[in-house]
């Protein structure tokens, strides 16, 4: 073999191929069984080159190109960007259409938003609705479709939903109510969290999301209250629902943590695999602790039953001394998620007080944090790699067909949703994931090559009458007319070594993909 | 991890396969001729002994510890395990190899009864972490944090090592690495610690002939970005370039050491590769999965014999090429996330555990000796009357090395809110 330079015919590319490997030992299980979750092969992978010709798209089916996207004026881009998992040609127009307020009000409403044409892509999902009991029985025959339909309404979901905003919201709600997806009794549970729990209230009341999420049996498993009881009180719940979910750390003491715990014996789940509400919450007076407790100086008087958790999540969440500091805790979180990674005392403290004035509203928070003058004062903020890689399909018109495969991908990248063990939530900041440049810098290459996962409307791209149309087409579709002119120079100089080469234009539309600007939103 | 095939049985699905794309190009790289030839006086003869380099091997799924290193002393043991024990030295075929008396090894381990013999090899047993946790992701998270249940402390204990220890070579872009496509969390936090998943085939993905210019594009398209990422892309390319430069594909080992075709087995020679580079990697961490042994676990002549073979046959390799030649100051460590149960269950196979044995590799090391304070088997002696209880806490070793041979001027950084006995790992 020789070493090869920039080859001009598919021969050349294809002996690059041959002598490619994805896995040099194939020795490890490559999925998982019985799930349809596989990793590409090599075909896959390459297959565009294998099977395209030059000048000539990818992919038989390509999606439809709706054309340059129109040009936003900055706040508006800002905004778009902010509140969505990347700007779509139809999202830009949306937004030039309604104006900021407009645009952000129409987000928030997101049940008026008609979503049918994301619904069609779900139809095929038979599975989201289904109970526990039909999940656990399905699961036993090893029949993973409930759990792979799951994971594919998310990225389906999170890809072409026109309620952008909402759909960030649950991936926030998800993170802040962290529950680990693959594991245990998860793989029934964790999907009916997001269906009764997080879905109906991501944009709801916080006060409600909080006591749902109390009730979640998905939640009860993964930190161990269904197992909590008179005399053997388990403490993880408790201390995580004051640590993570409202107050944070070092706003309680050790002993709220044992009476919050006492407080909240006997909230379990049905374990009756014959009753119609197996796997469904259930409260046990017998397993609870029916003493007095005092919890962040407030006395619950004796025999309060089911109430003593009930006041528990109310004091943190509605009461005007404790619920501040919740409010606090959630604005910080808010501010880090929209603004920037280390947001202004004066943002946190304003979110914070729209939170006590409307009693938990989460759409006031959002409306506080996605301020025009707030928003525009905001320094980059790191997509994470679920959300880069989001990004990408909204940028380039897309259509998800290989689910599973899209998700390895982002196992890859250590960010499928759900897949995050301890009960803190994926990290938010660019001091955790942006260390690590080599597999943003591989996706943008697998996403321009393969073609049975992903549909990509290539066509502009490739079929270009020149390089300098090419580039003007990726700064439209991916930068929105603001590719730093150093991009330009950067894949100018990379074109000139091959003038209107099929495979220089795909590696030069995998590095914008992969480039520093693109990382940022 | 291993699923098992009932109800939502031993729960853990197995994870999708965390192998990334990064892989892509492997064989094309072994295939075509480099244009610089690295001559093997390229690598170093390095004096610098004043600080081991460290190796982290996590066995993952939750390693059977009474097989990798049997009890046979213990007539517990056989009770338990009529169907998994491992005979007695001298009781035939399939019995252990001998160690002190009491312990030995697997006959699959056998290659690594050298280094033991050599007094390089300190098995430690009934150790591990005292969290009860029997969850495979706990277990390892906090395990590899360095503490448990700490939802504040998200860097890993290797991490924290480096980051408050001054660098062994100040000119090193690469202090750390992780064989894996994500960092290990036990180099979270780690100064200049990159995972790669295969040192020998760190390089853009795709099209040999254009990935130079390609790297130099996408470093270009970096360089007036926000940190981190213009500094992680400048260390991406000097890695590139520094593990092509080192060609750790061309390596070859010493002593004759003939590392296995196997995964582990080339992370291995990697590894050696990197030290005997001597550009600065202080630290490495492998991963091994597959030890999740719910069913059939076949610790004489299936599947876990398969991979103890696999495992002993590595550091076997790694002993004679590194340690053995005594040129390179080196600490390996093989841990696992917890034992398993005492008892065989109905599968032919073991459930998830607790206590568990640990290796220590080194020249340093004061092997030759299994290093145990020995609860029993019996039932009565047992954790939570079913396992192998903890008698030595995972971080009582991990602190010596960190204190004694890595150089750290403040171990309890490292491990926060923990009081180590000295077990004398290093004599």
């Amino acid at each position: 073999m020789k070493s090869t330079t920039d080859e001009q015919v598919p021969a050349e590319g294809m002996m690059i191929s041959e002598n490619t490997t994805i896995n040099a030992n194939g020795s490890e299980p490559s999925g998982l069984p019985g799930s349809g979750y596989t990793l590409p092969t090599l075909s896959t992978l390459l297959g565009a080159v294998l099977a395209g010709c030059p000048n000539e798209a990818p992919g038989p089916d390509p999606v439809p190109d709706a054309g340059r996207p129109v040009e936003l004026p900055a706040n508006l881009r800002r905004l778009v960007a902010r509140t969505t998992y990347g700007i779509s040609g139809e999202e830009a127009q949306r937004a030039l259409d309604r104006g900021y307020e407009g645009y952000l009000e129409y987000q928030l409403a997101y049940d008026a938003i008609d979503d049918s044409a994301l619904n069609t892509k779900l139809a095929p999902l038979t599975t989201l609705q289904a109970t526990p009991r039909e999940r656990l029985e399905a699961i036993s025959r090893e029949d993973f479709s409930s759990v792979e339909e799951f994971l594919t309404a998310t990225l389906l979901r999170g890809a072409y939903s026109k309620r952008q905003l909402y759909e960030r919201m649950v991936e926030f709600w998800s993170d802040h109510f962290n529950i680990y997806f693959p594991s245990d009794a998860q793989l029934v549970l964790k999907p009916l969290d997001d269906l009764d729990v997080v879905r109906p209230h991501a944009l709801g009341r916080f006060p409600d999301l909080l006591s749902q999420s109390a009730k979640s049996p998905a939640m009860l498993i993964y930190l161990d209250n269904a197992s909590s009881r008179l005399g053997a009180p388990n403490e993880n719940y408790a201390r995580e629902l004051m640590e993570l979910h409202t107050l944070g750390v070092d706003q309680f003491t050790q002993e709220d943590v044992k009476e919050v715990a006492r407080a909240f014996t006997g909230w379990s789940i049905n374990g009756e695999y014959t009753d119609t509400d197996f796997g469904r919450f259930q409260f046990y007076p017998p397993l609870h602790d029916r003493g007095e407790k005092t919890i962040l100086g407030h006395r619950l008087p004796p025999n309060g039953g089911m109430a003593d958790g009930e006041q528990v999540l109310a004091l943190l969440s509605t009461d005007p001394a404790i619920a501040p500091t919740t409010a606090r805790f959630i604005g910080r979180k808010l501010a880090i998620r929209f603004w920037g990674d280390t947001p202004p005392e004066a943002l946190v403290d304003q979110i914070a007080a729209a939170y006590v004035e409307t009693g938990g509203d989460i759409k006031a928070m959002l409306r506080v944090v996605l301020r025009e003058d707030w928003l525009m004062q905001a320094p980059p903020k790191l997509k994470r790699p679920y959300h880069y890689a989001l990004s990408s399909l909204r940028a380039i018109p897309s259509d998800i067909r290989d689910a599973p495969l899209f998700a390895a991908l982002l196992q890859s990248m250590e960010h499928l949703p759900f897949h995050w063990a301890p009960p803190n939530g994926y990290p938010d900041t660019a001091g955790y994931w942006g260390n690590y440049l080599m597999p943003r810098w591989t996706y943008g290459l697998w996403l321009v090559y393969q073609q049975d996962a992903i549909d990509l409307a290539l066509a502009p791209f490739l079929s270009a009458e020149s390089d300098a149309v090419f580039l003007d087409e990726v700064d439209a579709r991916l930068f929105h007319y603001g590719q730093p002119e150093g991009h330009r120079a950067a894949l100018t100089g990379f074109l000139a070594g091959a003038p209107n080469n099929f495979f220089r234009r795909l590696e030069a539309l995998s590095m914008a993909l992969s480039s520093a600007d693109f990382q940022w939103h | 991890m291993k699923r098992q095939g009932t109800r939502c049985g031993c729960e853990e699905y197995v994870q999708l396969n965390r192998r990334s794309f990064l892989g892509i190009g492997a064989a094309a790289a072994a295939a075509l001729a480099a244009p610089t030839w690295v001559p093997r006086v390229a690598y170093a003869q390095s004096e610098n002994t004043a600080r081991d380099v460290m190796v982290s091997l996590f066995l993952r799924g939750g390693c059977d510890g009474l097989s990798l290193i049997p009890p046979h002393g213990d007539p517990a043991y056989y009770d338990a395990r009529p169907s998994l024990a491992i005979a007695p030295p001298d009781s035939g075929v399939n019995a252990a190899v001998d160690l002190d008396g009491f312990f030995g090894l697997a006959p699959a381990m056998a290659s690594l009864h050298g280094a033991y013999a050599a007094g390089d090899l300190l098995p430690v047993h009934a150790c591990g972490s005292t969290d009860g946790t029997r969850s495979h992701f706990d277990a390892m998270h906090f395990m590899e944090v360095g503490k448990a249940r700490d939802p504040n402390l998200v860097t890993g204990w290797l991490g924290r090592h480096l980051l408050n220890t001054a660098p062994l070579n100040a000119q090193s872009v690469l202090r750390a690495v992780g064989i894996a496509p994500g960092l290990q969390r036990s180099l979270v936090g780690g100064p200049q610690a990159l995972p790669i998943p295969d040192p020998t085939d760190f390089r853009l993905a795709g099209n040999e002939g254009s990935a130079a210019e390609r790297l130099n594009t996408l470093v270009r398209m970096y360089e007036n970005t926000d940190a981190p990422l213009a500094a992680a892309a400048r260390a991406t390319e000097e890695t590139v370039a520094l593990l092509e430069q080192l060609g750790l594909d061309r390596y070859q080992p010493m002593n004759g050491a003939v590392y296995p075709d196997s995964e582990l087995g080339q992370a291995f020679r990697a590894t050696a590769a990197l030290i005997r580079g001597d550009v600065g990697v202080e630290a490495v961490a492998i991963d091994k999965g597959g030890w999740d042994t719910h069913e059939e676990q076949g610790p004489l002549d299936g599947e876990m014999a398969d991979l103890m073979k696999d495992l002993a046959d590595s550091l076997a390799a790694f002993h004679a090429d590194i340690v053995a030649t005594n040129d390179q100051g080196v600490t390996v460590v093989v841990q696992s996330e917890f034992g398993r149960v005492v008892a065989e269950n109905g599968s032919l196979g073991t459930d998830h555990g607790h206590g568990n044995a640990m290796l220590v590799l080194g020249g340093a090391v004061a092997g030759g000796r299994v290093l145990s304070q020995w609860p029993g088997l019996a039932v009565e002696q047992r954790y939570e009357g079913q396992d192998l209880d903890i008698t030595i806490d995972y971080r009582d070793i991990l602190h010596e090395v960190v204190s004694q041979r890595l150089g750290n001027p403040e171990p309890a950084f490292v491990f926060p809110d923990f009081t180590p006995t000295p077990r004398g790992v290093f004599g």
